[in-house]
């Protein structure tokens, strides 16, 4: 894992417009913990972290935090263990470190890597390969912690998969993900092509069957929704002397 | 066209679309995403026609998610008639997108496939979209 140094200061304040202000004039508070220690609130500029994280494409990274103005001038291992992200522009909008000690072991996400996707055995026989799993939580010493966790699905048929149990780990490194949790699966593409494709076929005849499909939904809906109001399309029906069908329209004539 | 198979209640309020969106805003299951970037009623036969615009345009490699669902209902009072005598009939269903809303994914096609096939759904949308990619996201 690659450890990347970062300068942060002591913050002092907390609160939602405080750190407002504080994203508004380019930094991003964060928190950093662990090892039984209290929190130390912190800020750390936006461009430089966001800058890490681009270059870091999901891996896991070391962060070597500099605290100016903490108790030591000796940088703090860390490892990101949550970010928040803006729904809309996707700026980071606050980062929780967690304190890493080399001999000790931590819980951290490992991303996975599917290999010979393209020439696997059930995608050549028509089949379509299913990630279910992006990453898996593993336990191991800081210094074990692999870059990822790569799956061959060069010999995967169709309706074959690969369980978290069947990953090939370095040693001293363990799953914490249940090992009956798919990774990746090869399924069937003709159920899913069938149910793809004959909407897209019929979108001309849509609008005609779109007009026959709302009936069935006030049909529906009349027999639940409005059962306290039967009584008086009741009595509205023998008058207008007309079939069930234009039941739909009568609230309407009514109003 | 989606709509929900049972309901509570016939007819809805109308409500207010303040703010961002609640859930919805990350990657769940693709590579690519089309994001809302703003506030509206997404019809089902606009999402039904967006969802039909991404699969032709994919010749059917790949696999699509919509991840939103029209289950306000709205209504509608019939032409040329005055005003009062209560709220109109249920006329078409429609999902409640606010800004930040991921309305659908897809994986398993390239980039640029994705990206076209997304800007032909989008002109099928009521509200500004943007694609966004997994890989610069960081989900």
């Amino acid at each position: 894992m690659k450890q990347v140094p970062l300068t942060a200061k002591i913050r002092t304040f907390r609160g939602s417009s405080r750190s407002r202000r504080l994203r508004a004039g380019g930094y991003v508070p964060a928190e950093v913990y662990g090892h039984k220690e209290s929190n130390q609130s912190i800020e750390v500029e936006e461009k430089e972290l966001s800058k890490i994280l681009a270059s870091a494409k999901g891996d896991n990274i070391f962060f070597a935090l500099n605290i100016e103005g903490a108790k030591t001038n000796e940088p703090i291992l860390a490892v990101i263990k949550e970010i928040q992200y803006h729904k809309l522009n996707n700026r980071v909008l606050h980062a929780d470190f967690h304190k890493v000690k080399m001999n000790e072991k931590i819980r951290i996400k490992v991303p996975i890597r599917v290999q010979n996707a393209d020439t696997c055995e059930g995608v050549k026989a028509g089949g379509v390969l299913q990630l279910f799993l992006r990453s898996v939580e593993v336990q191991c010493l800081p210094a074990q912690i692999p870059d990822a966790v790569t799956v061959d699905a060069a010999h995967l048929a169709i309706g074959h998969s690969v369980h978290v149990s069947d990953l090939k780990l370095p040693e001293g490194v363990k799953a914490v993900t249940s090992g009956e949790s798919v990774v990746v699966s090869v399924a069937e593409q003709m159920a899913e092509e069938v149910k793809a494709a004959a909407p897209a076929e019929g979108a001309a005849a849509a609008p005609a069957a779109g007009a026959a499909e709302p009936e069935v939904i006030t049909a529906k809906k009349k027999e639940e929704g409005e059962a306290g109001a039967k009584p008086e399309a009741g009595k509205a029906a023998p008058a207008a002397g007309k079939a069930a069908a234009p039941a739909e329209k009568k609230p309407a004539e009514k109003k | 066209m989606l709509m929900p198979k049972r309901v509570k209640y016939r007819k809805t309020m109308k409500g207010r679309m303040r703010g961002h969106t609640k859930n919805g805003a990350a990657f769940a299951f693709g590579e690519y995403a089309l994001k809302s970037q703003g506030a509206g009623y997404v019809t089902d036969r606009q999402i039904e026609a967006a969802r039909v615009a991404i699969n032709r345009h994919m010749k059917r490699v790949g696999k699509l998610w919509v991840r939103i669902f029209p289950d306000k209902p709205i209504t509608r009072k019939p032409a040329e008639v005055r005003m009062g005598g209560g709220k109109g009939a249920p006329d078409h269903w429609a999902a409640v997108v606010k800004p930040g809303r991921i309305l659908f994914e897809l994986s398993g096609c390239p980039e640029p496939v994705a990206l076209e096939a997304f800007e032909l759904a989008s002109h099928k949308l009521p509200v500004k979209t943007k694609t966004i990619l997994r890989a610069q996201v960081g989900g």
